[in-house]
């Protein structure tokens, strides 16, 4: 699905030069689940971000399902974003002034899809991830839990190949938490490719293939047998 | 989609309620003092419409020389001698009418009424299409008839249908009223001179004006009086240009060559649609278009305000933005997001305007006597454009700058507060408090030149002189000792005078004099007041030389025309302009008028210098001083001035209605106090301020509000960073300091800029004045300090507030 030849990220300020991922080579299969895991500051975020194509790299080769990314433009890079990639993030991101349904609906706006399909839709995946009865609330009325399953259903509803969780259980706690990955691991089990930051080791063992990143490189990589 | 973006606005709108109640209220401010003045503007450009002829109606003016000195620029009339000189000349003139305005009484049976009679030839009926509801419009060929409105005839007779009815004129002419017609549009120039109260109700043919007061029907050369109008009906549609070159080569060809090198220099033709605002061309002050133009500024201000407040709240929408980028909006459809919000506040904002102008018009139409009204239909296109128009602008700069963040920026929730943002911010601040202390310092200057103007006028005991108006008939003239005695049987009146003039009167009585007799060359201009032997007495005019009117010299009253030799009294200026160091020297010398080329002409007139009074701006406000002199002479006195004791009571005024009613009981008693007069001048002037200290208050107003939202956002925006100064040990103050400081750099630069536009603009108006106040530049300062200070109070207020914060909640919040 996604192959990534010696690529790095670089920040510079006027004096300083900091080094976030040195030339890093992955490739995530179709349909993996993939956990990366290393300590705070060690680029899992940088390398999320750009697998994400909200950021792109210094130097190397991005390969998306056969293209290599790495030089588009944010319009070019935003477009392929929007077919194929869904977020989900630590502080779940919800629009605070917007109901739980319209916030589902939005990954559907920029589509072009007619309004009575958006809501077909979106009310096939509140179903799905169990929020159906809190349709019209507002994100603040709901518990930590139930925003990440909004933000799983937002994440989901436009039928993206690729999920990427940036510390998805962060800020749960873990009965809310083990939900949030069982919902993961489904979403995996009928196709979904899904790339995992997080500093739970319990949690990354819902994945079959852990990443190992220290200070901006690749340490090892651990294949789980698949159970 | 575009639903999805008005919902979000107003959900936003509630969400953050003082915020928006701030930005719409600003907004709604802005727009109801722009609306306002555009309808007022719209309403004084567009009179007299409803006369079907009026695109080829033109009224005659005329351009003044510098040399006349009667402190305008221009007048909104001419010399009557110039209606049948434009018709004989002019080939594409189809009518010309005149009217000259001159006030009567006007009475039927035992009731009376002042009135002011519009004198008019009969053409006047062909250019002007009144409806008539009684009789036709050949009411004026009648030279004995009368044209009368549907109020005044319901005032004297108690109905509308009293054609045929007599009207005694100044108890001496009869006039029969031949039509009735609808009362005059009160947004006609008749009955509109933008400020000064005035109602046409009568139409008399010139005929009458003729027997009554010898009024020569060819017109003269010697008469400009406010009020008087030439009408001239083109026969097509002509530019007003091309009216005026007609007209003028008529003057050019008939006019006296010294009136024209002197005094007239030309003619000046007008739309009859701008009859009404002519008043601001003659003083030479843009009124309207100031309305206007100030209108705009306000409403730049709140747009600006609107910007500064957007882009500080779009911070906290940063993350929404990130979002929505992460799910693949495009730049170009946030942008639209931002500004369909801005637009939509806008246009609540509008709403909130609208009712504030249904609030708003009718008390101004109360105030005024105007009748502006405000057409939904009309003004829909109007409206509508400039709720989009200050939607987007207002909007333009958050949306762009809120769209511009990458999306991994947004969700880091990056603030907005780099360089560029905050560049941006202090230049919108700088402008509004530049608008804003450029108003106050205007406001401030024309408040502290008036209070001259005022103050000028208390040369003149204004409170004791009971002024009794309308003596300017014959049979009161020939009681005039009779009604001084009886007056001077009150106890509480210490003297009485009669006179051509009083002060604050703008009024000019002037003639070329002389040092030598012929000596044309050294003429200058001279004014003329024409009183008894009282006046310095009763004004409290000091003498620097020479000796007051006396009764036991006979020669201090001219008895007769024929005589052409005078005893006067001049003031220092005309002293000096005759050549005299010392005004001593003046006294027991003689100057002269010019002697008329004219055959059968009387002989020039001498005049022998009785005493010299010191330098008194009779005129008043305005005006530059004079040269005066005052006489004795056989004329028709207008006023009896009459000084009362400064101890007297109201009822001093019941005891000289009865003395008048005993002496003169066949006219009614019109009178007012010298104060009284002043104030209906001074008013315009006061008014002027008023409306800019209007104009200044919202603008500071919303200048203050912008601010303060401001201030609020920012310092959220530093609550960090501000808790991590108090745990390294700032002091309260400190911190208020460092807060304080961020905005007042811009209001700085503000004043700088300020500074010289509010000089070059009170310029205008202080050119206006003779007299004028030399403290410009620290009246500007005083503005500034003054939007200073409410500035640094309003953020002292805030930052007080966020300065005495615990610092570990600040340091928690993120």
């Amino acid at each position: 699905m996604l192959k990534l030849h010696n690529l790095s990220k670089v920040y510079r300020s006027d004096e300083v030069e900091t080094v976030a991922l040195n030339s890093i080579n992955i490739e995530i299969e179709q349909g993996e689940f993939v956990a990366i895991m290393g300590p705070s500051g060690c680029g899992k975020s940088t390398l999320l971000n750009i697998v994400g194509m909200l950021d792109s790299p210094s130097s190397g080769e991005y390969i998306f399902m056969d293209e290599d990314v790495a030089g588009y433009s944010e319009a070019q890079l935003s477009e392929i974003r929007k077919h194929n990639i869904g977020f989900i993030f630590q502080s779940f991101n919800l629009i605070d002034e917007l109901t739980v349904e319209e916030n589902i609906e939005l990954a559907l706006l920029y589509h072009n899809i007619p309004a009575s399909e958006r809501k077909a839709r979106v009310a096939k995946v509140m179903d799905k991830v169990g929020i159906a009865h809190r349709a019209s609330h507002m994100p603040s009325q709901l518990s930590g839990g139930q925003q990440q399953r909004v933000a799983v259903a937002r994440a989901v509803v436009g039928d993206q190949a690729m999920i990427l969780a940036d510390e998805p259980t962060g800020n749960l706690d873990s009965a809310h938490g083990q939900e949030v990955m069982e919902m993961l691991q489904s979403l995996n089990e009928e196709g979904t490719t899904i790339v995992m930051v997080t500093h739970s080791p319990a949690h990354a063992d819902y994945a079959r293939r852990t990443i190992n990143l220290f200070d901006g490189h690749v340490v090892t990589e651990n294949l789980r047998a698949a159970e | 989609m575009f639903l999805n973006y008005v919902k979000i606005a107003l959900r936003n709108i509630l969400k953050n309620k003082l915020y928006a109640a701030i930005n719409i209220l600003g907004l709604a401010i802005g727009l109801t003092v722009y609306l306002f003045g555009g309808i007022v503007a719209e309403y004084e450009y567009n009179h007299d419409t409803m006369f079907p002829k009026h695109e080829r109606t033109f009224t005659i003016g005329s351009i003044l020389s510098p040399t006349a000195n009667i402190g305008v620029n221009e007048l909104n009339n001419t010399y009557t001698a110039m209606g049948p000189l434009i018709k004989a000349d002019v080939e594409s003139v189809e009518e010309v009418a005149r009217t000259v305005r001159r006030g009567y009484l006007v009475t039927n049976g035992d009731k009376h009424f002042y009135k002011d009679i519009q004198f008019a030839d009969k053409e006047l009926t062909s250019i002007f299409d009144f409806t008539y509801i009684h009789g036709d419009a050949s009411a004026l060929s009648d030279p004995r008839g009368m044209i009368i409105t549907a109020s005044a005839a319901t005032q004297i007779f108690g109905t509308t249908d009293v054609v045929g009815e007599t009207i005694l004129l100044n108890h001496e002419e009869d006039l029969r009223v031949r039509a009735v017609v609808e009362d005059l549009p009160q947004n006609s120039h008749f009955n509109s001179f933008f400020i000064i109260d005035q109602k046409v109700e009568f139409f008399v043919p010139l005929e009458a004006l003729n027997r009554m007061a010898e009024w020569d029907l060819n017109g003269n050369w010697n008469n400009l009086s406010g009020g008087n109008y030439v009408y001239v009906l083109m026969k097509d549609k002509t530019p007003v240009a091309e009216v005026t070159r007609l007209v003028d080569e008529v003057y050019k060809n008939h006019a006296d060559q010294e009136m024209q090198e002197t005094f007239i220099t030309g003619m000046k033709a007008r739309a009859l649609k701008e009859t009404n605002t002519a008043v601001w061309d003659m003083i030479g002050m843009p009124a309207i278009e100031t309305v206007q133009l100030l209108g705009v500024l306000v409403l730049v201000i709140a747009i600006v305000n609107y910007t500064n407040l957007a882009t500080a709240q779009s911070m906290g929408r940063v993350r929404e933005v990130g979002m929505r980028k992460t799910l693949g909006a495009s730049r170009k459809q946030l942008l639209l997001q931002f500004l369909i919000e801005s637009v939509t506040i806008a246009t609540v904002a509008m709403v909130v305007a609208i009712v504030c102008l249904e609030l708003l018009v009718p008390l101004f139409n109360d105030a005024t006597g105007k009748v502006v009204s405000f057409n939904y239909l009309q003004t829909l296109p109007w409206l509508v454009t400039t709720t989009l128009v200050v939607g987007f602008f207002a909007g333009l700069y958050p949306s762009y700058l809120i769209t511009k963040v990458s999306p991994i920026d947004a969700l880091k929730e990056m603030t907005l507060k780099g360089g560029r943002g905050s560049w941006f911010r202090s230049l919108m601040i700088g402008t509004q408090f530049m608008l804003s202390i450029f108003m106050l310092a205007v406001v401030l200057i024309v408040f502290f030149q008036n209070k001259k103007v005022e103050e000028s006028s208390n040369i003149y005991p204004k409170e004791e002189v009971l002024v009794l108006k309308r003596l300017n008939v014959e049979s009161i003239r020939e009681r005039e000792e009779t009604l001084r005695q009886e007056l001077l049987n009150i106890p509480e009146v210490e003297s009485v005078s009669f006179a051509t003039q009083v002060p604050f009167e703008q009024s000019n009585s002037t003639f070329s004099v002389t040092p030598t007799k012929g000596d044309e060359a050294a003429k200058f201009q001279v004014n003329q007041l024409d009183t008894d032997h009282d006046f310095m007495k009763t004004f409290d005019v000091p003498f620097v030389a020479g000796r007051d009117f006396d009764r036991a010299i006979s020669a201090d009253v001219r008895t007769s025309t024929d005589v052409r030799r005078s005893n006067v009294i001049i003031n220092e200026m005309a002293a000096r302009n005759l050549g005299y160091a010392r005004a001593a020297d003046a006294v027991g010398q003689t100057f002269w008028g010019l002697q008329s080329e004219e055959e059968d002409a009387p002989a020039a007139m001498q005049f022998d210098i009785i005493g010299v009074v010191e330098d008194q701006n009779i005129l008043g406000l305005h005006n530059d001083m004079k040269a005066w002199i005052f006489a004795i002479d056989p004329v028709r006195h207008f006023y009896a001035a009459v000084r009362i004791n400064r101890t007297a009571d109201a009822s001093v005024i019941l005891k000289v209605e009865d003395v008048w009613k005993q002496v003169i009981p066949e006219y009614p008693i019109e009178h007012d106090f010298l104060v009284g007069m002043f104030n209906d001048v001074y008013q315009i002037y006061k008014a002027m301020n008023s409306v800019l200290a209007g104009f200044a208050f919202m603008a500071l107003l919303l200048a203050l509000i912008g601010l303060f939202g401001l201030a609020a956002f920012m310092a959220r925006g530093r609550t960090k960073e501000l808790g991590i100064r108090k745990v390294l040990g700032a002091s309260i103050p400190q911190l208020v300091k460092l807060l304080i400081w961020q905005f007042s750099k811009p209001v700085m630069w503000a004043i700088l800029v300020a500074l010289p536009l509010a000089y070059f603009a009170s310029d205008m108006y202080l050119n206006f004045f003779a007299d004028r106040i030399n403290t410009q530049i620290v009246l500007i300062l005083v503005a500034g300090a003054v939007a200073v200070s409410m500035s640094w109070g309003v953020i002292g207020l805030h930052a007080i507030k966020v300065a005495r914060g615990n610092p570990i909640t600040a340091l928690r919040y993120e």
